[in-house]
């Protein structure tokens, strides 16, 4: 095909989404609220994989060591020696509670699983207590020292392998010492399982949008061939080929889609941004703050999104025309 | 040029349309099919443009045989022959000059050519001054004349006038068919399909008059057309 040809063909496609204006309307609206909804779907999977992922490198686990008491009071049930609190030993000696901690370091590091060990003693757990308090309120943990720290040492654990998490945790807390064990690895299950649901859910609504676009499409392009049916058929009377018949039509519906994901993608792309600058100021919470932190920015989809958008509605702007016309060039 | 060998034409295998007909014309013929409604000209006419294939026999134009033709040959088929309709079929939305070039552009033609020989066919039929004007704006002669150029642009070998002057004033229609004599006598083969025996009487020349179907008569009628 010629290119002044072609020039004059896409020409008529391009005219006939004038001529037939308010279907074309109807329909850049309809299609624009269907990709709308299939673009919030895609966000919205990207985002809760992406926050799993996040969840998931907290491979962490905090291991809390029985204060010293009860430390001393489980020796004394087993009839075994006690050993020396640290706020009661002197200076100059050995502090036998550092010992104690030093060896249930060095048994959770023997597990497989485990790539890390950091002691978080209990002393520096008061003082990361008077952080999060602000300066005007830590005064009032200034009491808690030496003994009448309540607070028990404790190790955080990363492991390497997410999905061994309870079996090392169990391993952990076998460990003479260790009191109690808490992991986030309820967070990551419920959000893997939020996660599935919305691929399944995502799937459905987009197939189904896919037909209702393809649908819209089809009637647009059906109006704009009954507009110009005495054309079509004189197209055929003169020795038109299918294909010359059908290029303003396939233009005609390109020029839809493009025109709805144009109009979806910038919608999206001013919503997303508004909501994401408004939650993420105003959130007090930490670690909301913190979840918020790990929402993909939209510069990171904006060319998967787009690149969806355009592919798919030409791929609808061009089935939905092919379908339509497939009736009107048996002459 | 036109050959029709036994063929016969049944809708929905029941009604037939047209009756193990036997037909030949040869290149340079002017050829008037009369018959009444319903006797069937019209599928004659859809049988030559290839719009319906015979249920039997063989129908032969342009050195086409159109009961074997490939589908992606019909477009090049289609464009050896000129095509008038009664009710003249062209483009609302474009106007005279894009009407008559619409043809050429179907087939392809470059800009160029089209420029040059769009007008040339519209001095040939009388119709520079109406170039820009729209098909509402003219008379039915008239559009019928744009008709006429449109078919006549490819420069095909036959045009195929189906009722040509069903639509236009009386006097009108003898301009419409002189066109026509004058295109054939440039080495054109003409068909033209009428009802109207008064044209024809007046014309002359070979003749079909087909009825339910079969040909009827088949020969030469002298016209007293004085221009002849």
């Amino acid at each position: 095909m010629r290119a002044s040809s072609f020039s004059y063909l896409s020409k008529q496609g391009v005219k006939s989404l004038w001529s037939n204006r308010m279907m074309t309307l109807a329909s850049v609206g309809v299609l624009t609220a269907c990709l709308l909804i299939v673009g919030f779907a895609v966000l919205l999977t990207e985002n809760i994989n992406n926050m799993v992922k996040f969840v998931e490198q907290q491979n962490e686990f905090k291991a809390f060591v029985y204060t010293e008491k009860a430390y001393n009071q489980m020796l004394t049930d087993k009839n075994e020696e006690t050993i020396v609190p640290s706020y009661e030993t002197k200076p100059g000696e050995e502090n036998q509670w550092l010992g104690v901690l030093e060896k249930i370091e060095q048994e959770i590091k023997k597990i497989d699983n485990v790539s890390s060990v950091e002691l978080v003693t209990k002393e520096e757990g008061i003082e990361e207590m008077k952080k999060q308090l602000g300066p005007e309120q830590a005064s009032l943990l200034d009491d808690y020292k030496g003994e009448d720290n309540p607070l028990n040492d404790s190790f955080t654990v990363t492991v390497d392998d997410l999905s061994l998490l309870d079996k090392t945790i169990s391993e952990v807390e076998k460990i003479e010492g260790i009191e109690i064990v808490t992991a986030a690895s309820e967070a990551a299950s419920t959000l893997t399982s939020i996660r599935n649901i919305i691929n399944v859910v995502g799937w459905a609504i987009i197939g189904a949008l896919v037909i209702v676009s393809l649908v819209i499409i089809t009637n647009t392009i059906r109006a704009s061939i009954f507009t110009r049916r005495k054309e079509l058929n004189i197209m055929k009377y003169v020795g038109a080929t299918n294909s010359f018949i059908r290029l303003p039509f396939i233009i005609e519906g390109i020029c839809l889609g493009l025109l709805s994901a144009l109009i979806a993608f910038g919608v999206i792309w001013v919503g997303y941004e508004a909501v994401l600058n408004t939650f993420v100021d105003k959130v007090s919470s930490q670690w909301l703050q913190e979840a918020f932190r790990s929402i993909i920015p939209f510069e990171d989809v904006a060319l998967q999104l787009g690149g969806f958008f355009a592919i798919s509605s030409i791929v609808i702007g061009v089935l939905g025309s092919v379908v339509s016309i497939r009736n009107h060039i048996k002459v | 040029m036109i050959e029709l060998v036994d063929v016969s034409l049944k809708y929905d295998n029941e009604t037939t349309a047209v009756d193990n007909l036997n037909l030949k014309i040869e290149q340079g013929e002017f050829v008037f099919i009369v018959g009444s409604s319903g006797a069937g000209k019209s599928s004659i006419i859809k049988l030559l443009l290839r719009e319906r294939v015979a249920t039997s026999g063989i129908v032969k134009v342009n050195g086409y045989n159109l009961n074997k033709i490939k589908k992606r040959k019909i477009p090049e088929f289609r464009r050896s022959l000129g095509v008038v309709f009664q009710d003249f079929r062209l483009i609302p939305n474009l106007n005279v000059f894009d009407n008559v070039a619409f043809s050429l552009r179907v087939t392809n033609a470059s800009p160029k050519y089209i420029r040059t020989r769009v007008p040339y066919i519209l001095e040939l039929m009388g119709l520079t001054d109406k170039a820009k004007r729209f098909p509402h704006e003219l008379s039915g002669g008239e559009q019928q004349r744009v008709a006429l150029a449109r078919a006549l642009v490819n420069d095909p070998p036959m045009i195929i006038a189906d009722e040509p002057t069903g639509n236009v004033d009386p006097e009108l229609s003898y301009e419409i068919v002189s066109l026509l004599k004058e295109i054939n006598d440039c080495g054109t083969t003409v068909i033209m399909v009428t009802h109207e025996h008064d044209i024809v009487r007046y014309f002359g020349g070979r003749t079909i008059s087909i009825q339910k179907g079969k040909i009827e008569y088949d020969g030469y009628l002298g016209g007293n057309d004085e221009s002849e």
